[in-house]
């Protein structure tokens, strides 16, 4: 019941309204509590699960007022009573046949949320909800279908299409059918090859879109003639041609010059594909530099002169030595792989069997000898071009892992296989190609150092875990740490702010300036104090409300800001000022509104603003979802308690208007900030939220002190005693 | 007001100006190498000097830049092997006393303080409190702690109280990320001019790093940065940690210690003290060398009585690539 409460309690608006009818209260209810009731009284208080609280948080109603049901009853009906894997629940499974509303399949999905075990058909339902939320269109119910169908094996692949409204239901298929083409191949390396290759283009194709370096208009398309040459791999040469069209399809998508070398493209993309010259820009570039000279990779211009130069030997002509020198040289710069398996366990069964098979044929590349061999065979010569597959394989992995790389990342530039040795097999047989992306093998000095493992869909959470522990506490390490770090390392690496305006900014500051009016109003006036509170009891627990209703009751003030996170802040001032008449601050709110209302419209600002929430809400897309923060549970829901807290981007933005900071500097200011942020945080308990916000506002008011310093130094520096 | 304005405007027009005034770095790669000479006994041999002794690396005869032994004051080596003071500026003058990175040694300790030292934990926080009492004068310590993180317990200073201080600050962690700890300390320690040595205090296992031995190893190695090992293990419990702590040590330039007891770590800390103490320091900037990859380095004794010494130094370096 307790549970059943909190769930509902922290929603509103129409779905709240649906749920708390009191016929359907009662009848969800009766779904989760059961006909079992023992142990009684001895089951324990703790609560069970997430999923009630993803449920009800992320539920939507149709025009008609009922709940959505991605791609049908009918398909939810199948999924019941013909799961491929067995059933999910017995009971449910004879029910299914008689399910005539979306009531029927809620009131299953609240009755598995009483089970112990994965609640799969509703983490279903959430991903292909979220797929849909944005979409113009629904999705087909064939495609929702296959989709709930190969959840199983391929749902961390999902991601992508939660984030990119646009792609088709065709397209999705093709994506799909793709994958399986690739399974297919026999042969691990190949797979290797074609899954990596495959992968690393999509994850750009997903960058490249995420900051409008290629058009909503055109992202649908260009994704397909990615996958095109993946649909039927047979060897490492058509591996090669595949990735190398994949790249000409990405820079061709997004507008790239003739003239401009393709490494150089690549990399301005990654780094943003914008055409600034500031020193931030400047900088984020020499940064991506540096990790792909340290992961030793070879460009692309290399590669695919090479290339040609090889297709050109096939024809006849000679092989130009001063290219095959060229990689020849980066080749002996690519270290032996540490021997991290003994004798017996060197096995196709064990992790890093295959990336050691990976790198060691990279290190073993003769192209001359190559050429040599097969130089009585045209087809063979043909194929010459295939042995350069993996090392394309590498430097597409490369610039994804470059462009999720952590702020105080130190893997990244100290072990020069990291890129190469991201297994995309792992073990045989296991299937780990398409499933989330893992860390692995930490610890132990025989080592050869972690590695990630499994597909590249989540890559940014998995480097943010590897590199987390490079950040050095000011204090103990916090006991929300391991939770916390790897989510707040996200929403600084996946946000970019080369497109926001300063304008974007000030609608922020101007918001937090506002909501301090707010509180201090408060503090001297009931009736402003009553509405204050009533609007911060939609975002903030009841027990937080009730203890800044005591002190802004005592009048102070300063310790009531202090318990009212910035995420609260604007949402207290956004949600007030529309009808605040008689404050400036509100008054500068409506004009900037009428002035430029696509600029600052809530989609706008939760885009810039939001952070990513893989696990809530199934794709890295920033948004605000202004969510209370959730509490600490068990398993995976220790990760939503992170992705509930979205007030770093807002206080970062406050501060960067406050100090006159262009937008463009926070590519590089904030992931310094969100260093200093972590590495100051002291929390005393799980939910011990103040301490983060007492870290920010550290991090917050050195950044104000420098600020106020830097044209004073300035000064003195040029003036010397200068008095006046 | 009108000053005041004045004095804006030229503000304005003068950063403009330093903004447009381009910057040139210039990237001097000086190679900064400790070695210890011992006769065939172990016995420290002192009182060489440059003309006793001459480096190679690949090969290539170097010219020595500055000398020094012990925690004296370096002395530059003039092209003619003359040996003159180095005059110390005025910023390296406190309290009437000369503090300079290049005199003396700088010392990081790194102290493991996870769940696997919790039961040695207090005699090991002693050991250390009494090492660093012992050091000389010249010398600066820092004191890190790491379990799953490292932490700045007390950052490099002369001041001993404040370092015990800091080392009196630790609690026992979790899990022991020992190697990325010791990358995060090697890049400290990288940032600090002239002579630095690491000691780790560990008992070796770790089960959190991501970072493999052997990339520390080539990170201290290329920074010429020597770590001295001390495992409150016996040698043959955890042969894994061992071999790598051995492995470590001796390719830096350092050395690795087994010692279970208190007695034993002090007798281990006492050692590193007479090293740091009988060591000599060379720089120099390497001459021309087509080798990018990892360079050898030699110290060989000119003279006939010194060719049965023994010279403890690291084997060599990978020119920087710049992190």
């Amino acid at each position: 019941m307790a549970s059943y409460f909190d769930a509902l309690a922290r929603i509103n608006g129409p779905v709240k309204d649906y749920l708390t009818e009191p016929e359907r209260l009662k009848r969800f209810y009766t779904a989760i509590r059961g006909r079992v009731t023992s142990p009684g009284p001895a089951r324990p208080v703790f609560r069970a699960n997430t999923d009630m609280l993803l449920l009800t948080t992320r539920l939507r109603l149709d025009p008609d007022g009922k709940p959505h049901l991605p791609g049908g009853m009918e398909v939810w009906k199948s999924l019941f009573m013909n799961h491929p894997a067995g059933k999910y629940d017995a009971k449910l499974t004879h029910a299914a046949p008689n399910w005539r509303e979306p009531d029927d399949v809620l009131e299953a999905l609240f009755g598995l949320c009483r089970k112990a075990v994965e609640n799969e058909p509703l983490k279903i339902f959430m991903a292909l909800s979220d797929m849909e939320r944005n979409r113009a269109a629904p999705l087909q119910t064939a495609t929702v279908e296959r989709l709930a169908r190969d959840y199983k094996a391929l749902s961390s692949q999902y991601a992508l299409f939660s984030e990119a409204p646009t792609v088709s239901d065709r397209t999705i298929v093709q994506f799909l059918d793709t994958i399986h083409s690739v399974n297919q191949v026999h042969d691990p390396l190949l797979k290797a090859d074609a899954a990596g290759s495959m992968q690393a283009l999509a994850a750009l194709w997903l960058i490249f879109e995420r900051q409008g370096s290629i058009s909503p208009g055109d992202a649908d398309a260009t994704l397909a003639h990615v996958l095109d040459p993946f649909e039927k791999i047979q060897n490492e040469r058509e591996v090669f041609d595949a990735g190398r069209s994949g790249v000409k399809t990405l820079l061709a998508a997004a507008h790239s010059p003739g003239n401009v070398s393709p490494q150089d493209r690549m990399m301005d993309l990654v780094a943003g594909g914008v055409s600034d010259n500031s020193d931030a820009h400047q900088q984020v570039i020499e940064d991506m530099i540096r990790i792909f000279e340290a992961q030793k990779l070879i460009s692309l211009e290399t590669l695919f002169e090479l290339a040609d130069n090889l297709e050109s030997v096939s024809r006849g002509e000679k092989l130009n030595t001063a290219l095959a020198a060229k990689l020849a040289s980066r080749i002996s710069e690519i270290q032996l792989p540490r021997s991290q398996l003994t004798g017996a366990e060197k096995n196709s069964l064990s992790y890093g069997y295959w990336t050691d098979r990976h790198i060691e044929a990279q290190r073993k590349l003769n192209l001359r000898a190559m050429i040599d061999k097969s130089a009585n065979d045209a087809q063979k010569l043909k194929d010459l071009r295939g042995a350069l597959a993996p090392f394309l394989r590498d430097t597409l992995v490369g610039f994804d892992y470059i462009h999720y790389a952590p702020p105080g990342a130190q893997v990244l530039h100290t072990n020069p296989l990291f890129v190469r040795s991201h297994d995309f097999i792992g073990i045989q047989n296991a299937n780990e190609t398409w499933k989330a992306t893992e860390v692995f093998g930490t610890g132990w000095p025989a080592n050869a150092g972690g590695r990630l493992v499994g597909s590249l869909a989540s890559l940014p959470y998995a480097l943010a875990e590897a590199e987390q522990n490079f950040l050095i506490p000011t204090r103990e390490q916090a006991l929300i740490w391991g939770d916390l770090v790897p989510q707040m390392i996200l929403t600084a690496v996946i946000p970019r702010w080369w497109n926001v305006t300063p304008l974007q900014l000030h609608w922020v500051g101007v918001h937090m300036a506002y909501a301090e009016t707010l509180l201090a109003e408060s503090a001297l006036d009931p009736e402003r104090r009553a509405q204050v509170l009533a609007t911060l009891s939609s975002y903030a627990q009841p027990a937080r409300v009730n203890r800044v209703g005591r002190m802004l009751m005592a009048g102070d003030v300063g310790a009531a800001e202090e318990n009212v996170v910035p995420s609260e802040m604007y949402l207290l001032a956004d949600q007030l000022a529309p009808g605040d008449r008689d404050t400036a601050l509100a008054a500068d709110i409506r004009r900037i509104a009428a002035q430029a209302p696509e600029q600052v419209s809530p989609r706008e600002i939760s885009r810039i603003f939001g952070t990513p929430k893989p696990m809530l809400a199934n794709t890295y897309q920033p948004e605000l979802l202004n969510l209370r923060t959730f509490p600490t549970l068990m398993g995976y829901s220790s990760r939503i308690l992170a992705e509930s807290w979205e007030s770093n981007l807002l206080y970062y933005g406050a501060l960067a208007d406050d100090t006159y900071i262009r937008p463009a500097e926070l590519n590089v200011l904030i992931p310094q900030w969100t260093q200093e942020t972590v590495e100051r945080i002291f929390a005393t308990h799980l939910e011990d939220w103040p301490a983060l916000l007492r870290s920010l506002r550290l991090v917050g008011d050195g950044v104000r002190e420098k600020a106020r310093k830097a044209p004073a130094a300035a000064a003195d520096q040029l003036f010397g005693g200068l008095s006046h | 007001m009108t000053t005041r304005l004045a004095v804006a405007s030229g503000l304005v027009a003068a950063l403009a100006l330093a903004q447009d005034r381009p910057t040139f770095r210039v990237k001097v790669d000086m190679v900064v190498l400790s070695f210890q000479v011992t006769d065939s006994k172990g016995r420290y041999i002192n009182g060489l000097k440059p003309k006793d002794f001459r480096i190679l690396e690949d090969g290539i005869p170097e010219k020595i830049a500055t000398f020094g032994e012990g925690s004296r004051p370096p002395v530059q080596v003039a092209a003619d092997g003359t040996l003159r003071p180095i005059i110390p500026s005025e910023e390296s003058r406190t309290e009437g006393r000369v503090v300079d990175a290049f005199i003396g040694t700088n010392v990081f300790v790194l102290f493991d303080t996870s769940n696997y030292m919790y039961r040695g934990f207090v005699y090991a926080s002693d050991a250390i409190a009494d090492f660093i009492r012992g050091l000389d004068r010249a010398d600066s310590v820092a004191v890190y702690t790491y379990s799953k993180n490292l932490k700045r317990e007390a950052p490099l200073t002369h001041e001993r109280t404040d370092a015990i201080f800091g080392l009196r600050q630790a609690v026992a962690g979790d899990d022991s990320a020992l190697y990325n700890c010791l990358l995060l300390t090697l890049r400290d320690a990288a940032k600090v001019p002239g002579r630095k040595v690491i000691i780790v205090f560990s008992n070796g296992p770790d089960n959190a790093s991501m970072v493999a031995p052997s990339d520390v190893q080539a990170v201290a190695e290329d920074e010429g940065i020597p770590i001295y090992v001390i495992s409150t293990n016996e040698v043959n419990k955890d042969p894994i940690s061992s071999q790598v702590f051995k492995r470590i040590s001796q390719r830096t330039g350092g050395k690795s210690y087994f010692a279970k007891t208190w007695q034993k770590q002090v007798e281990a800390f006492e050692s590193i003290r007479e090293d740091l103490g009988n060591s000599y320091t060379v720089t120099y900037y390497p001459q021309p060398n087509p080798n990018e990859g990892f360079r050898k380095i030699t110290v060989e004794l000119l003279t006939d009585a010194a060719k049965k010494y023994r010279i403890q130094c690291r084997p060599g370096y990978r020119p920087r690539g710049g992190f």
